[in-house]
């Protein structure tokens, strides 16, 4: 006999239910977090090592780094002599919620003033898995094209930040900033958006200054927009 | 490509629902997906392809696609265990 089982049952619950586990945990041990997501080849790492250089003497700073296969990144982050925790994923495409609570016994979460969680190279899969983190941060470069940004909306949709990359590039590469702004702007109007370059130095300051002023006013205040 | 993680957590719970259930073969998956979690459905139909096993190891994965980032199992239907 045929039988008929309603289940409404939420696949994204069980990472969910990680996610939530480890924003209290960065909440409990005042520990601003960052998800930083954008394509490979965008200079995340680089812009992570500004950031780093920026921030380092006013916090202490971790690093989860997620890649597919290597620990270059993570090698790279931790000349700068802070603790960087490389995620292999074996060819999964995103970090999920569980990997990033498996390897958070790995940091003394207590001295940590700032965690950036360095997603995997993509700007598909990271945009659907809450990994328990603050604020999200999506990045782009000049080089990939303004048209990325309506062709991945889901990840300039959820941004609480938008960094754009290589502005130093912007003369040879054609990237339409009007075009970009615009189309952030229209998806997300709330997200700030810094335009800097890791290669030159370019407006880092300017992100590192709103890093710095958020991680003040949302983890000292403990006044968190846990939505 | 995380088409193959919401697939096996698809899978794990069907499983155990079927079993709660009483349903010795699942013939359809509902599954309901939100636009924005950008899943492509060539993708997820590869997927389970490939990872299809235990009582759903035959059964027709269908979806409806809605607003928003969603990722539910609506319902399975399949034929009742006889004992």
């Amino acid at each position: 006999m045929t039988k008929h089982i309603p289940m409404k049952h939420d696949v994204l619950q069980t990472n969910k239910t990680y996610a939530e586990q480890n924003r209290t945990r960065f909440y409990d041990e005042n520990t601003f977090t960052i998800n930083l997501i954008s394509s490979p080849g965008s200079g995340k790492t680089s812009v992570l090592e500004k950031t780093i250089k920026n921030l380092k003497t006013i916090m202490n700073i971790g690093v989860i780094e997620g890649d597919v296969a290597t620990d270059l990144d993570a090698a790279r982050i931790a000349k700068h002599n802070v603790k960087a925790v490389q995620i292999n994923t074996h060819g999964a495409c995103h970090l999920d919620a569980k990997m990033v609570a498996g390897v958070l016994s790995l940091f003394p979460l207590k001295e940590i003033d700032l965690m950036v969680i360095e997603n995997v190279g993509n700007l598909v899969c990271p945009a659907a898995f809450d990994l328990g983190e603050h604020v999200n941060v999506a990045l782009l470069s000049t080089t990939e094209g303004a048209d990325k940004v309506v062709k991945y909306p889901t990840v300039f949709e959820n941004a609480d930040v938008v960094l754009l990359n290589k502005i130093d590039l912007l003369p040879y590469t054609g990237f339409d900033l009007k075009q970009f702004r615009d189309d952030v702007h229209q998806l997300n109007p709330d997200a700030p958006i810094f335009e800097l370059s890791a290669h030159s130095g370019e407006g880092i300051g300017r992100w590192t200054k709103w890093l710095k002023e958020s991680w003040v006013s949302q983890t000292q205040a403990k006044d968190f927009d846990w939505t | 490509m995380h088409e193959v993680s919401l697939i096996y957590e698809v899978l794990l719970h069907v499983e155990q629902a079927s079993r709660q259930g009483g349903m010795n073969k699942v013939t359809i998956i509902k599954l309901t997906i939100g636009e924005q979690m950008m899943v492509m459905p060539e993708a997820l139909q590869f997927a389970f392809d490939t990872l299809r096993k235990g009582p759903a190891a035959e059964a027709e994965l269908k979806w409806e696609i809605i607003e928003g980032i969603y990722f539910y199992i609506d319902y399975i239907e399949g034929e009742e265990s006889s004992d």
